[in-house]
């Protein structure tokens, strides 16, 4: 059987922030806060979230919009939809 | 007139709440003090961000009849400094942290996490005596081209808001624009000279904070441009539970027909009122209102004149436009008209160049019940998350940095054409220098031309 590689939601997660915001490969993603980090306006913002639903396949509400502010916070804010983001 | 001067009326009043209350007493005492190190009448430079420094800075200028000039903390560095040379301002009220201004400049006078800089090269200013206040005329494009207004603009202007939005000193707006733009600033305006008390943040309307403060804080009004309603309607609006909420305003661009329907019913629901409204920088801000009532009825309307204004409606041959649905500019007169533009310190000593009349640029009509319609610009101009940006300026703007495009678009969506493979530069100088964004950047073989050389803009090709 061939092998397909399969990105890891880790990755898809991390990909997201560097086509929305712009960012270089090498930049520290992981530490981007909305409103401190130039590049995450929020127009940005607004971005990020399309981009999010539509590589998660789900649907985020205002609660979770609102409470999703920093690289960590959207990991455990996808967690609880279930988005699996321990080694795949 | 400086309605500023008479804010101590208020006493022990709040003025405004950012981490904790301050009174119209205190901020009076606050903002003469950052002035009073100003010391004269002359030209101040104020980098803004929504925060209780930038806004009592503001206020202080205003009442001492110092001359600020406001702009956006984000400002690029090269960029305040083609300013400085141009305008050659004597302070500059900025957050103490700012490195480039720290390293060139002496520091006077310090509240909370701002400085006074001092420039270091003096240059006597030749005011005109009616000149209150520059804007800048749209958000970013690196023009140095500023809105001169009056005092007599700016309180006209706010006692016809707080007319005809029928203010009390018990509203409480939040910020959601910034206070360097001439839409928020006139909330800010148009709120203080009625004692009300302005809830200050810097949270965007798509954080916990800025909706935690409104309940909190008991928030009874905000205003937004298109880009701030399609967050709205993405957060379901609808659902939230505001009951402080009263009023909403709309402007700084045309809300598509579907949204601005969408939230007239639903704050007419929720007992809301919505308004939408029409306005520019050189017209101190706002020019047309739509009344709430009519949001529906008259949807895509930008309404009628505001108090002490009056629309007009000129053909290409000038004369004055008598019967509905026909189309012409449309030209505005009222004593919020500014004083005219300045390009350089020289501008700054020159009398009332517009004499109260706007030509807008804008083309439109009024329905047989007097509604005003906007329906096209004679400009190049489109409008940009609010900011109205000139697309010749922009290809300009390009042109002296080495790139021979051209622009395009509708609000909110600019593109920008270039023969070459240049790309990466073209979008790292419009972000970084003209702080631009939401533009696509296409490569395209040739410019589309017809037999005069007169470039089709409508024959670009298209994003998806």
């Amino acid at each position: 059987m061939e092998r397909v590689y399969m990105m890891r939601n880790i990755e898809k997660y991390r990909n997201a922030f560097i086509n929305v915001l712009e960012l270089e490969e090498d930049d520290v993603v992981e530490n981007v806060v909305l409103g401190e980090t130039a590049e995450w306006d929020s127009i940005a913002h607004m971005g990020l979230i399309c981009e999010i639903e539509d590589v998660f396949d789900v649907s985020l509400d205002s609660e979770w919009m609102t409470e999703f502010n920093t690289y960590q916070s959207g990991i455990e804010l996808l967690k609880r939809l279930g988005v699996d983001f321990s080694n795949e | 007139m400086n309605s500023f001067k008479k804010m101590e009326q208020f006493g022990n009043r709040t003025a405004v709440y950012a981490d904790r209350e301050y009174s119209y007493s205190e901020m009076v005492e606050i903002s003469d003090g950052i002035c009073g190190n100003v010391g004269e009448r002359t030209l101040v430079f104020c980098l803004c961000s929504n925060n209780k420094e930038s806004l009592f800075g503001y206020v202080g200028f205003i009442r001492g009849g110092v001359v600020p000039v406001l702009l956006d903390a984000s400002i690029h560095m090269d960029r305040l400094r083609r300013l400085i040379n141009l305008y050659k301002p004597a302070y500059i009220w900025a957050n103490s942290d700012n490195q480039d201004l720290l390293k060139t400049m002496d520091r006077s006078f310090v509240y909370g996490d701002y400085t006074l800089f001092k420039c270091p090269n003096y240059f006597q200013h030749n005011l005109h005596e009616h000149l209150a206040l520059l804007l800048t005329t749209s958000g970013s494009t690196g023009s140095p081209k500023f809105v001169r207004l009056s005092y007599e603009n700016i309180f006209e202007n706010a006692k016809s808001i707080a007319k005809y939005l029928d203010i009390h000193e018990n509203d409480k707006p939040i910020t959601t624009l910034p206070m360097n733009y001439s839409y928020g600033l006139s909330i800010i305006n148009s709120h203080f000279i009625c004692g009300a008390t302005i809830v200050v943040t810097g949270a965007s309307v798509m954080s916990k904070e800025f909706w935690n403060l409104c309940k909190e804080q008991q928030v009874t009004t905000f205003g937004g441009v298109p880009f701030v309603y399609e967050m709205l309607d993405r957060l379901k609006f609808e659902e939230l539970l505001l009951p402080s909420l009263k009023k909403l305003t709309q402007a700084g661009g045309k809300l598509s027909e579907t949204l601005s329907r969408k939230f007239a019913n639903v704050c007419n629901q929720k007992g809301i009122q919505f308004f939408s409204m029409y306005g520019q920088t050189e017209a101190t801000a706002r020019m047309t209102y739509l009344p709430y009532e009519k949001n529906l009825e008259k949807a895509g309307s930008i309404g009628i004149a505001i108090p002490g204004g009056e629309l007009i409606l000129q053909d290409d041959k000038g004369n004055k436009i008598t019967a509905p649905h026909l189309t012409g500019e449309l030209i505005y007169q009222g004593p919020n008209v500014s004083l005219g533009y300045a390009e350089s310190l020289f501008d700054l000593s020159k009398k009332d160049e517009n004499n109260g009349v706007l030509r807008t640029g804008d083309m439109a009509y009024f329905d047989e019940d007097g509604y005003f319609f906007i329906s096209g610009r004679i400009k190049r101009m489109i409008k940009v998350y609010g900011n109205r940006i000139s697309l010749d300026d922009v290809e300009a703007f390009l042109l002296e940095h080495g790139h021979d495009c051209i622009c395009a678009g509708t609000d909110d969506h600019m593109y920008i054409y270039t023969l070459r493979d240049d790309y990466v530069q073209i979008k790292k100088i419009v972000k970084e220098k003209l702080n631009l964004k939401g533009f696509k950047i296409m490569r395209i073989e040739e410019i589309p031309r017809n037999h005069f050389g007169k470039i089709l803009y409508s024959s670009l090709p298209k994003h998806g």
